[in-house]
C-alpha cells in the first residue's frame, strides 16, 4: 500500500524537492514496522545477553541443585525470576548459594534483593552489570503474537512463540493464559511482545501448549519497592515470605467477603456456592444404586489457588463441601452408623509434615445455625516458619434429625486464622432452610 | 494310729504313698517300696528307718544328685533323725514326709452363686451364644447401608463365627485335658462373653463418646476391654471349673493371656515411641440419633470466641517455645 502510494505520486522536475521528501516518507513507512515488530529471529538477537540461567548450586558440591531462568531488568545487575526457582535456596541458606550463567558461559554470584512470594516472583542482584536490562510493556491484545524465552531442561537459551489469550479472570491468580509450550527450566524467564518488551513472566505450565504468566505489573510493583530502598536487600527472607503470606490471605478472605454470594441448594437447604468468580464448584453426589437405601447429594468448591512454598508445599488453599443425606428405609441407629457418621470426616488439603507445621488442636462444640444444631469443630495448625499463618479445618455436622443429615467442611490452608474465622463466621450465616 | 505318708510332688501334681513298713527304699530300681520315674533320682536313693514312736531315720543312700531334708544338704551314708513333717528334695524331684494325722487344708466349696455360675447353666449358655450371634448380625446390618437379604447379612460373619468356635474348642479341649471333664456350657460362656463383651462396649463407648464430645472414656474403656477381658473370664472359668482359689486362678489367666497381654502392651509401647506429629486433626467425629450429650447448643459467634481463646493460645504457645528451643540450640 505505501509503495503502490509512493509510485502514483506525480513527478516532475519541479517537485524535485517534493519527491525526495515523498521518497523518504515512503522508505520510513516502509521501514517501520520492521523496526517495531520483531520476529523471532530479531528477539533472540537483542535479548541473548538479557536472560540467564539461575542456579541453585550445593555449596559443598558445587553442582546445581535446581534450574531455571532470568533477565536482566531496570538496571544491568538486577535481575528478575520466579520465588519459586530459588526456594530451595531460601529454605536452606546455609547449605546453597545462587548464581547465574549466561549464555556466554559467565557465571557469577547472585544475591537476594526482594521476594514477592504471592505473585511468585524474586528480584535478586548480581555483583555486577552482566546484561542490558529488559523493558516492560502492557498486555498485548488477546491473540497477539508472544515469544517466552528461557533455558528449558538446561538445553540453553531458547524461545518459544505463542499466542496470547489474556488474563485468567477466573482464578485468583489472575496469570497470563499463553497457548505456549513453557518446559522446565523456563520459569522466571521472561516472555515478550512483538516490540520485545517483558509482558510477563514465565511461571508454570500444564503441557499441550498451556502455559501461565505472571503479569510484568506485579514485577514492576516489587521493582518499584526495590528502587525506594537503593536497591538495598530486604533484611530477613522467612519474616517477609510469613508477613506477605499472611497479608495476602487477609486480603483475599476481605475481598472474599465483601462479594456477593452465589447461593445453591443442596437437600432441603440454601447454601453459599460461588464465594468469587474465581472459585469453582463440582457436583460431587454419589451415583444412586438401586440396592442403596439412602440417597447422598454432594459439591465442592474450590479457589484452585496456591501459593508455591517449596516443593512438597503449597498454601492459599480454601476448599468447602456440602454433603446432604437422608433415607426413607433406614431406622436411625442404621442411619447414622451406616451412613452418617462415615461421612463425618475432614482431611487438611496439604501434605505438610512435621517440619512445617505444629499438630492440630481441635475445639468441638455444638453450634445453631439456621435455627438447627450442629456439632461443629474447628481444628488449626501453625506453621513453624511461616508466624501467622495456620491450617484450618472446620467441619459441622446437623443433628437431632433421625433421617436427615448435612455436613460442611470447610479447609484453608495456610490462612490467617481471624480471616478464617470471619469466612466461617459469614458462610455459616448464609446457611438456610428452604422454604 | 498315725501312720507315715510319703508325698511325691511332681508338675504339679501330689502322690501319696501311706508306710505300714519300718523300713522302706525309694528309688528309681524296681526293688524299691517307693517307685519314682524321675531320672534325677538315683536307683537308689534313700532310706527311711523306724516310725512314728520310735522316731524316724533317714540315709542318703546316694551319691550322684544332690539330697537335701530341710533345705539341708544331707551328706551320703549319713542316717539323719527327723521329726514330721520333713520336706525331702531328692534330685529335683520334692517329697515330703507327713503324719496321716497332718491337717488337711479346708474343703474348697463349690461356687453355686454369682453372675457367671447362672451364665454358666446349659439354658443361659445357649441363650448367651445366640444373643451373640444376634449382635453380630445385628452390627453387620447396622453396618451396612445396602438393602440385603437377612441371609447375606448372616453370611457376611462367618470369621466371627469361625472364631468363636476355635476359642470354644481351645477352652473346653484345656479344660478336658486339665481336668478330664467336658466343661462344654462355661466354655461356652466364656467364648460367647469375649466376643460379645467388646462389641457392646464399642456401642457404649460411641454413645458415651458423643455425651461427652470427646474419645477419652470410649479409648480408656475399649483398651482395658482388649488387655483385661481375656484374664478375666478365663479366672471365672477356672474358678468355675476347677474350683481354684482366686489367686490361683488369677496366675493361670495371666500365664494363659500373656502372649496378648504382651501384643496390647506393645502396641501402646509403640503408639507412645511414635512420632509426635499426626498429620489428621484429632477431633471428636461421633454422632448419635439419640443426640443426648452433656453440652448446650451455643451460638456460632459464641463459639467463634471460644476457639479464638483456645487455639489462638495453644498454637502460638507451641510455636513460641519451639522457635526458642531452635535459638538455644
Amino acid at each position: 500500500m505505501i509503495i503502490y502510494t509512493y509510485f502514483l505520486l506525480p513527478i516532475t522536475t519541479n517537485h524535485v524537492t517534493q519527491r525526495v521528501l515523498i521518497t523518504l516518507l515512503g522508505f520510513i513507512l516502509l521501514t517501520t514496522p520492521v523496526f517495531a515488530k520483531m520476529n523471532s529471529e530479531d528477539i533472540y538477537v537483542e535479548t541473548e545477553n538479557s536472560v540467564f540461567q539461575i542456579r541453585v548450586v550445593h555449596d559443598q558440591t558445587e553442582k546445581k541443585s535446581s534450574i531455571g531462568s532470568g533477565f536482566t531488568v531496570v538496571q544491568g545487575n538486577i535481575i528478575a525470576t520466579n520465588y519459586h526457582v530459588i526456594s530451595g535456596y531460601i529454605d536452606a541458606p546455609d547449605q546453597y548459594k545462587l548464581e547465574y550463567l549466561s549464555r556466554s558461559g559467565k557465571k557469577g554470584h547472585l544475591k537476594v534483593i526482594d521476594i514477592d512470594i504471592t505473585h511468585d516472583l524474586a528480584v535478586l542482584k548480581a555483583e555486577e552489570d552482566i546484561g542490558e536490562p529488559l523493558e516492560f510493556a502492557e498486555i498485548p491484545e488477546e491473540g497477539a503474537r508472544i515469544f517466552s524465552l528461557g533455558n528449558p531442561l538446561n538445553l540453553g537459551f531458547s524461545i518459544i512463540e505463542g499466542v496470547n489469550n489474556g488474563i485468567r479472570t477466573n482464578s485468583e491468580e489472575k496469570y497470563i493464559h499463553v497457548s505456549a509450550s513453557l518446559n522446565p527450566g523456563m520459569s522466571g524467564g521472561p516472555t515478550l511482545n512483538e516490540d520485545g518488551k517483558v509482558i510477563g513472566i514465565n511461571v508454570a505450565t500444564q503441557g499441550n501448549e498451556l502455559s501461565f504468566l505472571v503479569a510484568a505489573n506485579h514485577l514492576k510493583s516489587l521493582l518499584d519497592r526495590v528502587k525506594e530502598r537503593e536497591f538495598k536487600a530486604i533484611i530477613d527472607v522467612q519474616d517477609t515470605v510469613s508477613d506477605q503470606l499472611v497479608i495476602n490471605s487477609q486480603n483475599r478472605l476481605h475481598r472474599i467477603m465483601q462479594n456477593e454470594w452465589g447461593t445453591s441448594k443442596i437437600g432441603e437447604l440454601i447454601v453459599p456456592s460461588l464465594l468469587s468468580t474465581s472459585y469453582h464448584c463440582w457436583d460431587a453426589s454419589q451415583p444412586q444404586k438401586a440396592e442403596d437405601l439412602f440417597k447422598l447429594t454432594s459439591s465442592h468448591c474450590t479457589n484452585n489457588y496456591n501459593i508455591f512454598l517449596n516443593s512438597n508445599l503449597d498454601v492459599g488453599g480454601i476448599s468447602y463441601e456440602y454433603h446432604w443425606v437422608e433415607s426413607d428405609g433406614l431406622i436411625p441407629a442404621r442411619f447414622y452408623r451406616a451412613t452418617y457418621v462415615t461421612m463425618n470426616s475432614s482431611v487438611p488439603a496439604n501434605n505438610a509434615g512435621a517440619d512445617d507445621v505444629t499438630n492440630f488442636s481441635c475445639i468441638t462444640r455444638f453450634v445453631k445455625i439456621a435455627g438447627t444444631d450442629f456439632k461443629a469443630s474447628i481444628c488449626r495448625r501453625d506453621y513453624h516458619k511461616y508466624v501467622g499463618l495456620s491450617d484450618i479445618l472446620i467441619t459441622m455436622a446437623m443433628v437431632g434429625k433421625d433421617r436427615k443429615g448435612f455436613i460442611f467442611n470447610l479447609d484453608l490452608v495456610g490462612s490467617d486464622f481471624d480471616s478464617a474465622m470471619g469466612l466461617f463466621e459469614k458462610m455459616t450465616q448464609k446457611i438456610q432452610w428452604q422454604k | 494310729m498315725a501312720k507315715v505318708i510319703i508325698e511325691v510332688c511332681r508338675r504339679g501334681l501330689q502322690q501319696f504313698h501311706p508306710i505300714s513298713n519300718d523300713r522302706i527304699t525309694i528309688g528309681r530300681a524296681f526293688d524299691n517300696d517307693i517307685i519314682l520315674s524321675e531320672s534325677t533320682v538315683s536307683a537308689h536313693h534313700l532310706l527311711i528307718e523306724g516310725d512314728l514312736d520310735a522316731g524316724l531315720n533317714i540315709t542318703n543312700l546316694s551319691n550322684e544328685n544332690i539330697t537335701k531334708l530341710n533345705k539341708t544338704v544331707l551328706p551320703s551314708d549319713v542316717k539323719q533323725a527327723v521329726s514330721l513333717p520333713v520336706d525331702i528334695i531328692a534330685g529335683s524331684l520334692k517329697l515330703r514326709v507327713l503324719s496321716s494325722e497332718t491337717a488337711v487344708a479346708p474343703t474348697q466349696i463349690q461356687k453355686s452363686k454369682g453372675i457367671f455360675h447362672q451364665l454358666s447353666h446349659p439354658f443361659w449358655a445357649i441363650s448367651l451364644l445366640i444373643f451373640t450371634l444376634f449382635v453380630f448380625i445385628a452390627d453387620e446390618y447396622l453396618a451396612t447401608p445396602t438393602d440385603k437379604s437377612i441371609w447375606q447379612y448372616v453370611v457376611i460373619k462367618y470369621t466371627s463365627y469361625l472364631y468363636l468356635l476355635l476359642f470354644f474348642l481351645v477352652i473346653v479341649g484345656i479344660s478336658r485335658l486339665a481336668s478330664h471333664r467336658w466343661d462344654v456350657f462355661p466354655a461356652l460362656t466364656t467364648a460367647s462373653l469375649l466376643f460379645l463383651i467388646p462389641e457392646l462396649v464399642d456401642y457404649a463407648g460411641e454413645t458415651i463418646s458423643y455425651y461427652f464430645s470427646d474419645d477419652t472414656v470410649s479409648n480408656i474403656m475399649k483398651n482395658i476391654v482388649s488387655v483385661l477381658l481375656l484374664p478375666i473370664l478365663l479366672t471365672l472359668f477356672i474358678i468355675h471349673v476347677a474350683h481354684s482359689k482366686t489367686l490361683q486362678a488369677i496366675g493361670i489367666s495371666l500365664l494363659v493371656s500373656t502372649p496378648l497381654i504382651a501384643h496390647h502392651i506393645l502396641n501402646f509401647i509403640e503408639e507412645a515411641a511414635a512420632p509426635d506429629f499426626v498429620h489428621l486433626p484429632n477431633y471428636n467425629k461421633q454422632l448419635s440419633h439419640w443426640d443426648i450429650r452433656q453440652q448446650e447448643t451455643i451460638s456460632i459467634v459464641d463459639f467463634i470466641t471460644e476457639a479464638d481463646k483456645k487455639l489462638g493460645d495453644e498454637v502460638f504457645q507451641e510455636i513460641v517455645g519451639k522457635n526458642e528451643n531452635e535459638n538455644e540450640n
